[in-house]
C-alpha cells in the first residue's frame, strides 16, 4: 500500500464531520476535518491534500467561495463536493459557471451516502 | 311692488315736495307781507281816527274859548261877582251865550259858573242857581286853570263830552265856562267803519279813574252796550293791547280781543285827551287773501298730483306692457314652448332689442332641444348596441370565470393532495425512528454503565462508542423533532391546529420549563457553561386561556433559539403585564443577534442561517401557535449585542374564573 491519502474535509456540521472523518480513517485515509471554511483555508496553505471535501452551504466562506481561494493557488488541486440537495447543485452551476469549468456530476457528492459508496467515489476522483 | 305703483310713488315724490316747499315759503312770505298791510292800513286808520278826535276836541274847545274869552262876558261876571245888579248880569250873559249856541251846532247847554261853583247864567234856564262846586270839571278847571273836558253819559245813555275853560279877567280867575257837547258826531266817525271790513272796528279806553283798568269808551260793533260799562281792570286783562295802552304806546299786536277772537290790532295814546284809540279786524278777515292762497295752493298740488298719477300709469303701462309680454314669452320658453316667434312687443328701443335677443335665444334653445333630441336618439341607440355587446361579454366572462374555479378546485385539490403526501410521509418517516431512538438509546445505556463499572480504566474503543452512539441519539431526536415540525406546519398550513385550552399560570408554567432546562443543562451539554439562564416573573399571577403543550413548544424553541447563539453570559426570561388584560413574555440573549438579511423573514419556513443546526421551522410555528391564541409574537437586535424575542397573550381576569378551574 503507498503512503496514506490525505483529505481535507470541511463542513460546518460537527456531527457529520466527526462521522466522515471516523468513518474514512477506518478506510485508511488521513483526515484533516474542518467546521470552519476559514480554518480549513489556512490549514490547506500548510498542507498538501490529495483530495479536498467541500460542503456547499456553510456560513462566512461558503463551499464556492472557499473552491476559488483554494483554486487561485494550484489549479490542479482536486476538489468535490458534498451536498444535501441536488437543487443546490443545479442552482450553484449555472451561478458558478465563471469558474472557467463547469464541474461535472461526479465532482458532486449526495448526501446521504453508505460510505462503501463514498469510499469508491473518492478513490475514483483521486486516482482521475 | 309693481313698476306702475313705484313709478307713481316716485313721481309723487319728486313732484310734490317742491311744490310744498314752495307752497309753504310762499304762505309765509305772502303772511309777513301781508301783515305788513295789514298794519300799514291799521296805521293809516289809527292816524285818521286819532286826527278826528283830535279835531273835534280842538274845535270844541276853541269854541268855548270863544265864550271864555268874551270881553262882555268877563265883565258882566265880574260885575256879578262884584254884587254889581246880579240879575242885570245875568240877563246880559243869557243873552251872550243864547246866540253863540244857536251859532255852534253840537252843543247842548252852555253855563257860567262862578268861583264858588254855582251856574250863574246858561242856555238852560232850569239850570241857574244849581251848585257844581263839587263838580270835577269845576275843580280840575278851577285848579288847573287851563282847558279841561271830560265825557260822561246821559241819562238817556248818550255819551256827551263835558268841556270847561277857565275864564280869566283882569289877570285873576273869575269863573268857569262849561258846555255840554253831544259826543253822537266824534262817534259816528268811530262806527263808519270804514276800510276796516266785515269785522274790524275801533275801540276808545281812558283809563279808570284810579288809573289801574280801562273804560271802553264807544259802542262797540258787536256790543253797542260797552260804552262806559265794560271796565276792564288791569288785573283781568293781560292782553298786550290793554297793556300797552296803558303804558301809552304805540304798538301793534296779534291778540286775542275783548270777545276772545284773535285780532290783529294797533294802539294809539291820544295825548290831548289822554285817551287810547285801538284800531283792529279780525284775524280771519284779515288773513282771508292768506286762507285763498293756501287753497290754491293745495288745489294746486292735488291737481299736480293727479297729473303725475295720470302721466306715471300711461308710462308704467308703456314699459310694464311690454316686460309682461316678454314674461309671457320666456314662460312660454321656459315651458318648452319654442313655436311663438317673439315680435311686435312694442316699447322702446332697449326693450325691442331685448325682445330680439330673447327671440334669438328662443330660436337658439329649439334648435339645440332638436339637436339634443336627435344626439340623445342616435345616443341611446348605440348605448342598447353596447349593452348587447356587454351582455356577450359578460356571458362570455361567465364562461371564462366558470373554468377558473375548475382549474382553482383541480389547483386546491393538487395543493390538499400534496399536504397529504407530506403529512403522511412524515407519519411515515415517525415510524422507523422509534425503534432506532428507542434502541441506540438502550444501546448507550449498556456502554455507559460497562464504562462506568471500568471507570478507571475504560478502554479505548469503548470511549469511542459513547461518543458515536452520543452523536447517533442526537443526530435521532434531531430527525424526530423534523418530522413533529412538518406535521405541525401541515396542521398550521390546512388550518388544522387545534388548541385545547385551559386556564393556566403562566408564571408557573414557564418556571417548570426554565427549571427543567437548568436540570438536563449539567447532563446534555448542549450549551455552553458560562450561560445562565435567569428568570425574571411578573409578580401578580397572571392567568392566560392557552394550551399549555404548545405553550411548552413555543417557550422551548424560543428558548433553544436563545441557547443555540449564546456562548456566555445571561439569557434573561421575564413576563410582564403591558395592558390590564395583556401580558408580555420576552426572551432576551447576549448572542449573536438577528442577521439583518434575515430579520425581515424571521418567523418563515427555513429561514435560518447556514450555522444553526435546527430544524428552520421553529419560528414559524411558534408565531402560528402564538397567533392562533390571539396573540403577537415578534423579535429584535438588541442595542448593546444580542436579540430579544417577544409574544403576548390575553389576560384571563381571576375574577372570572372559578376557583376549580385554575390549573397549574
Amino acid at each position: 500500500m503507498s503512503t496514506l491519502k490525505k483529505i481535507l474535509l470541511v463542513d460546518n456540521e460537527a456531527d457529520i464531520t466527526f462521522a466522515l472523518e471516523n468513518a474514512l480513517e477506518d478506510y485508511g485515509f488521513s483526515i484533516d476535518s474542518f467546521n470552519d471554511s476559514m480554518l480549513a483555508l489556512n490549514s490547506y496553505k500548510c498542507n498538501f491534500y490529495d483530495l479536498i471535501i467541500l460542503d456547499i452551504k456553510m456560513p462566512n466562506l461558503d463551499g464556492f467561495e472557499l473552491f476559488n481561494k483554494i483554486k487561485e493557488k494550484d489549479p490542479k488541486v482536486k476538489i468535490c463536493f458534498l451536498t444535501a440537495s441536488e437543487l443546490f447543485y443545479e442552482e450553484y452551476r449555472k451561478k458558478w459557471d465563471v469558474l472557467g469549468e463547469i464541474l461535472g456530476e461526479e465532482y458532486f457528492i449526495q448526501k446521504p451516502i453508505k460510505t462503501a459508496d463514498l469510499v469508491q467515489k473518492i478513490n475514483t476522483l483521486i486516482n482521475k | 311692488m309693481k313698476i306702475r305703483s313705484k313709478l307713481i310713488v316716485y313721481f309723487l315724490v319728486i313732484s310734490l315736495i317742491p311744490l310744498i316747499i314752495i307752497g309753504i315759503f310762499n304762505y309765509i312770505s305772502a303772511e309777513q307781507l301781508l301783515k305788513k298791510e295789514i298794519l300799514n292800513k291799521l296805521e293809516n286808520i289809527a292816524t285818521l281816527g286819532e286826527k278826528n278826535t283830535e279835531d273835534v276836541i280842538e274845535e270844541n274847545l276853541e269854541k268855548i274859548k270863544l265864550i271864555s274869552t268874551n270881553l262882555q262876558l268877563k265883565i258882566e261876571l265880574d260885575k256879578y261877582n262884584n254884587n254889581i245888579d246880579r240879575n242885570k248880569s245875568q240877563v246880559s250873559m243869557n243873552n251872550i251865550i243864547n246866540p253863540i249856541k244857536s251859532t255852534i251846532k253840537n252843543f247842548d247847554d252852555i253855563f257860567i259858573l262862578d268861583l264858588t261853583g254855582m251856574i250863574v247864567a246858561s242856555t238852560n234856564n232850569s239850570a241857574i242857581g244849581k251848585n257844581h262846586a263839587n263838580d270835577k270839571l269845576f275843580i280840575q278847571g278851577k285848579k288847573l286853570q287851563n282847558d279841561v273836558s271830560i265825557f260822561f253819559k246821559d241819562k238817556n245813555n248818550k255819551i256827551k263830552l263835558y268841556v270847561g275853560s277857565p275864564i280869566i279877567y283882569d289877570g285873576k280867575l273869575i269863573g268857569l265856562v262849561t258846555a255840554i257837547y253831544n259826543l253822537e258826531n266824534l262817534l259816528s266817525i268811530f262806527q263808519t267803519y270804514e276800510g276796516l271790513g266785515k269785522t274790524g272796528e275801533f275801540i276808545l279806553v281812558q283809563k279808570n279813574d284810579n288809573g289801574n283798568g280801562v273804560l271802553f269808551m264807544n259802542p262797540l260793533r258787536f256790543d253797542t252796550g260797552t260804552a262806559f260799562n265794560l271796565n276792564i281792570s288791569k288785573d283781568q286783562i293781560n292782553t298786550p293791547t290793554i297793556q300797552s295802552l296803558l303804558k301809552n304806546e304805540k304798538t301793534f299786536t296779534d291778540t286775542l280781543d275783548y270777545r276772545g277772537i284773535p285780532v290783529l290790532a294797533v294802539t294809539r295814546y291820544l295825548e290831548g285827551i289822554d285817551w287810547g284809540l285801538v284800531a283792529k279786524i279780525d284775524k280771519s278777515e284779515a288773513f282771508t287773501p292768506l286762507e285763498n292762497l293756501k287753497y290754491v295752493t293745495i288745489i294746486n298740488g292735488i291737481l299736480v298730483g293727479i297729473m303725475v298719477i295720470i302721466a306715471s300709469l300711461i308710462i308704467g303701462k308703456s314699459i310694464s306692457n311690454p316686460i309682461q309680454k316678454l314674461m309671457a314669452a320666456s314662460k312660454n320658453i321656459s315651458q318648452g314652448k319654442f313655436d311663438n316667434p317673439i315680435s311686435n312687443i312694442g316699447g322702446s328701443e332697449e326693450i325691442k332689442e331685448l325682445s330680439n335677443q330673447l327671440d334669438n335665444m328662443r330660436q337658439n334653445i329649439h334648435y339645440t332641444n332638436n339637436h339634443l333630441n336627435d344626439l340623445v336618439v342616435e345616443r341611446t341607440q348605440k348605448l342598447e348596441k353596447a349593452i348587447v355587446e356587454l351582455k356577450d361579454k359578460e356571458e362570455a366572462l361567465k364562461e371564462s370565470n366558470k373554468n377558473l374555479l375548475l382549474v382553482n378546485d383541480k389547483l386546491s385539490l393538487q395543493g390538499k393532495s400534496q399536504m397529504e403526501f407530506i403529512n403522511i410521509t412524515a407519519h411515515e418517516l415517525r415510524t422507523p425512528i422509534v425503534p432506532i431512538i428507542t434502541l441506540t438509546e438502550l444501546l448507550y445505556s449498556i456502554i455507559k454503565k460497562e464504562n462506568k463499572t471500568q471507570k478507571k480504566n475504560p478502554s479505548k474503543e469503548n470511549e469511542k462508542k459513547q461518543e458515536f452512539l452520543n452523536v447517533i441519539l442526537r443526530n435521532c431526536y434531531r430527525l424526530y423533532r423534523l418530522t413533529e415540525d412538518i406535521l405541525d406546519v401541515t396542521k398550521i398550513e390546512s388550518q388544522n391546529l387545534i388548541l385545547n385550552k385551559e386556564v393556566i399560570q403562566l408564571n408557573e408554567v414557564i418556571r417548570i420549563v426554565v427549571n427543567d432546562y437548568n436540570e438536563i443543562k449539567n447532563e446534555k451539554r448542549y450549551w455552553s457553561d458560562q450561560v445562565r439562564i435567569v428568570y425574571e416573573p411578573s409578580k401578580d399571577i397572571i392567568l392566560v386561556n392557552a394550551n399549555k403543550w404548545r405553550l411548552n413548544q413555543v417557550f422551548s424553541n424560543l428558548l433553544d433559539n436563545a441557547l443555540k447563539f449564546t456562548k456566555e453570559g445571561n439569557i434573561i426570561i421575564a413576563t410582564k403585564k403591558q395592558k390590564e388584560d395583556e401580558v408580555i413574555v420576552s426572551i432576551k440573549d447576549s448572542g449573536t443577534g438577528i442577521d439583518p438579511e434575515i430579520l425581515p423573514r424571521l418567523f418563515t419556513k427555513f429561514a435560518t442561517t447556514k450555522t444553526e443546526s435546527g430544524t428552520g421551522l421553529g419560528l414559524y410555528i411558534s408565531k402560528n401557535i402564538i397567533e392562533a391564541h390571539g396573540g403577537r409574537m415578534w423579535g429584535e437586535d438588541n442595542s448593546e449585542g444580542g436579540s430579544t424575542f417577544y409574544f403576548t397573550l390575553s389576560i384571563v381576569k381571576s375574577d372570572k374564573i372559578e376557583e376549580s378551574e385554575k390549573r397549574i
